[in-house]
């Protein structure tokens, strides 16, 4: 039990070495993702982790399999992926949507010049 | 008919004034007409009325002259005694003007003078006992209660009852004070001004044209008929007003003391009201005879005249004109004030004030000839651009000026104001103002004439100076408004007949109002400020007649309101919103529709409204400002660099990754782990 808690901290400890270098190296304030990053590397640690507690006669055994460390970092770098892809799946999804969106605003900005008349144009 | 006459009544109808008095238009007593007035008979209309046992008779006065309100108003409230009395007064329209109205007392017994006709004077008992003490005690009265009466003379003294045995005093409200007394029944400096200038003046004018009336009275006719004015004068200053007016007519040792003092041409010595009081009780001093003018012993020629007196080349210089400027300019008059009147003393203050003139200013200069006349002639009235007006006659001066539509005149006194030549205050010697609760502040009539904008110039001076005149706007001078809640009453009527395109507040009723009125004195200046929004001017408009309405309480005015509301467009232009535009605008309409414009600037003026728009049009603009940016972005096709881009694709990054962690758990319960 000891030698499973042991080794479930170690997991965590270096397993979650992704989101802790996320965190001190994006220093631009609108750029903190690492919330994102954390919820990968979470996402890559629990399969882990439930392996560790259900079978912990061989615990021992995943800390030296470099398959369990890869499916540690690659959900982290997944996140990062995903980080970096999200805008780009935006802008095209904005474009996608641009017609539907540019009607309605007009559409507001004519209920405002109605409400209010030309003088809502400028000060 | 002529010119003179040219205000006489010609309808013959009969009117129900006051709403029991009827006037009886085809009924004139002429007999009883006033210089300025003219005299039919009337009649209570109340059965069993308050006054079963009297007759009445009214007087119609002029429409162009300016009458003393203050005077009626004073006697009806209060019963004064031996004085025709006033039952009610007003104004009635007739021939097309509204002319004032003065309902009183007939006397009986008819004008005291008239009683003994045939130039041969009545009796000294009758004048001493029976006459002079009514009098006294009436202009005892008036000095008590209100003014000065200005009217003493022998025509307006009655008999109120038929057995001539009650005397009272006529009235004196028809026209502006001393107006149409003889220039010989007034003291010398009083009987110097123009008629319209003479002033209020105190009660020793009384008193002094009380005892001109005793001498007519007691001659039966006038001594100086054959005289000419400065004849007149110039045998005041040299003789004395009794030894002028009373001549060598026997009379009583008593009767010597009191026309003696009452004639007595130096003001500080003629008898007062108490002297003339001493003298019914059998009191009194004996006064003589100082001479009040100084003579020169050789003549100053002026024109066509040869002037002997220092107060009567004071009135002939104040006439003005080249002759004058070449009588100062050339030395003559300095020569005969230093060697004719042999005074160095005031031979050298007009030579400083000519030496003064000749490097200062052209108001310094157009004030020369004033400032010589003042040295001349102290006591006399202020004579400037050919005027002479009394410093309390000014009132009366602008009043007519202004009715009969003399330029010229409103120039002179315009100008005479300007220079604030009066506002060096009233001399030792003239310590009288001005009467009738009319404190004249001649520096705040300065500034008023300084003032071109609406709501000051002269048209303020007449209305601050004459508290009881009625506003003569040509737009409504017909109604006689003499208070706020008349004037707005009169507008009312007045924009059904001229129409929508006429302006209210023109420079008559923007002065009345702001002489009326406080809070319209305060708010008037801001009308005229240049450059004012338009708008930001009809609401002023708006909530001054709105006070107005308020505080004189004189009910709906619906033909007013709905004028105004009709010239609100650019006021509702000033709420950005349509919704609470066409809100107000219909609040504002219903509120006109009642003649309410207090309710119309309680809906129009509202500061909470007007900052409740602008607030909500700030609000819009930004939102309008917002989605113009969003569409611009939406035109540019988006970029990963823009910063709400790459917020959004991190938001979806995290759901995405609290996906991952769900799928996670799953793949865990799934296999079984």
């Amino acid at each position: 039990m000891i030698a499973t808690l042991f080794i479930s901290l170690f997991f965590i400890a270096a397993g979650m070495a992704p989101t802790v270098v996320s965190y001190y190296a994006i220093t631009r304030a609108e750029d903190r993702v690492s919330g994102t990053i954390l919820l990968f590397n979470i996402s890559g640690l629990l399969p882990v982790l439930a392996l560790i507690w259900t079978s912990p006669e061989s615990s021992g055994v995943w800390v030296a399999d470099i398959v369990t460390w890869f499916i540690i970092y690659m959900a982290a770098g997944t996140g990062v992926a995903v980080i970096w892809a999200a805008p780009h799946m935006v802008v095209i999804f904005q474009s996608l949507f641009a017609g539907p969106r540019r009607a309605k605003f007009k559409a507001r900005q004519r209920e405002l010049y109605k409400e209010w008349g030309p003088s809502v144009v400028s000060d | 008919m002529t010119a003179e006459n040219g205000w006489k009544i010609k309808s013959s109808a009969a009117v129900v004034v006051d709403r029991r008095y009827r006037i009886d238009l085809s009924a004139p007593i002429v007999g009883l007409d006033s210089p300025n007035a003219q005299a039919f008979a009337a009649s209570d209309s109340e059965a069993g009325g308050d006054y079963p046992d009297k007759q009445f008779f009214a007087l119609i006065c002029r429409s162009d002259l300016a009458q003393r309100h203050h005077i009626a108003d004073k006697q009806l409230a209060n019963e004064f005694e031996c004085v025709l009395q006033p039952h009610a007064c007003g104004y009635i329209a007739i021939d097309g003007n509204v002319k004032p109205y003065l309902i009183l007392e007939r006397p009986l017994g008819g004008r005291v003078m008239e009683n003994y006709a045939g130039g041969k004077g009545i009796v000294e008992p009758i004048v001493t006992d029976r006459i002079l003490p009514k009098v006294i005690a009436a202009l005892a009265s008036f000095n008590q209660r209100v003014s000065t009466h200005r009217r003493v003379r022998p025509e307006n003294i009655f008999f109120l009852d038929q057995a001539c045995k009650e005397v009272v005093l006529g009235e004196c409200f028809s026209e502006p004070p001393g107006y149409s007394q003889p220039t010989f029944m007034e003291p010398i400096e009083r009987g110097m001004a123009a008629p319209a200038g003479r002033g209020e003046g105190s009660i020793k004018d009384d008193l002094y044209a009380l005892g001109v009336t005793a001498a007519l009275l007691l001659q039966g006719k006038d001594p100086t008929a054959k005289l000419s004015a400065d004849e007149v004068w110039a045998r005041k200053m040299s003789q004395g007003s009794f030894v002028t007016l009373v001549g060598d007519i026997r009379i009583s040792a008593p009767t010597d003391k009191l026309l003696r003092g009452l004639l007595c041409d130096d003001p500080d010595k003629r008898w007062s009201l108490e002297d003339a009081q001493n003298w019914v009780w059998g009191t009194g001093t004996r006064l003589t005879h100082t001479p009040v003018g100084a003579r020169s012993a050789r003549p100053l020629k002026i024109g066509s005249k040869e002037i002997l007196y220092d107060r009567l080349a004071a009135q002939e210089l104040g006439t003005g004109g080249d002759a004058v400027n070449e009588i100062i300019n050339s030395g003559k008059l300095l020569t005969w004030v230093r060697e004719g009147l042999k005074d160095r003393d005031r031979a050298i203050r007009i030579k400083n004030l000519i030496d003064d003139a000749a490097v200062a200013g052209e108001e310094a200069k157009s004030l020369l000839v004033s400032r010589i006349c003042q040295c001349l002639d102290p006591l006399g009235p202020v004579r400037f651009g050919g005027q002479s007006i009394h410093r309390d006659g000014f009132g009366a001066a602008v009043a007519i000026a202004m009715q009969k539509g003399d330029m010229a005149t409103q120039t002179v006194i315009s100008d005479l104001f300007r220079t604030g030549f009066l506002n060096a205050g009233i001399s030792k010697r003239n310590p009288e103002g001005d009467f009738a609760g009319n404190q004249v502040n001649h520096r705040q009539m300065q500034q008023f004439v300084e003032n071109g904008a609406p709501g000051f110039g002269l048209e303020r001076c007449l209305y601050e100076l004459n508290t009881a005149t009625p506003c003569i706007s040509p737009l409504i001078i017909e109604a006689g408004a003499v208070d706020l809640g008349g004037v707005l009453k009169a507008l009312n009527e007045a924009v059904v007949k001229a129409g929508s395109n006429v302006e209210v507040l023109d420079r008559h009723v923007a002065a009345f109002v702001a002489a009326r009125s406080t809070y319209a004195a305060k708010e008037i200046p801001k009308l005229a400020v240049e450059g004012a929004d338009p708008a930001e001017r009809r609401l002023a408009v708006l909530g001054l007649f709105a006070a107005i309405q308020d505080v004189s309480n004189c009910g709906p005015l619906p033909e007013l309101a709905s004028w105004m509301d009709g010239r609100m467009s650019p006021v509702l232009d000033l709420f950005k919103n349509r919704g609470r535009r066409d809100r107000l605008k219909s609040e504002a309409k219903i509120a006109a529709s009642l003649g309410d414009m207090v309710g119309m600037f309680r809906v129009l003026g509202s500061p909470q409204s007007r900052a409740e728009d602008r607030r909500g049009l700030q609000a819009a603009q930004k939102k309008y400002a917002e989605l113009s940016d969003r569409l611009a972005r939406i035109d540019d096709g988006g970029d990963v660099r823009d910063a709400e881009t790459r917020d959004h694709g991190y938001v979806v990054a995290k759901y995405i990754g609290i996906g991952a962690v769900v799928l996670s758990l799953w793949f865990i319960f799934a296999i079984g782990l």
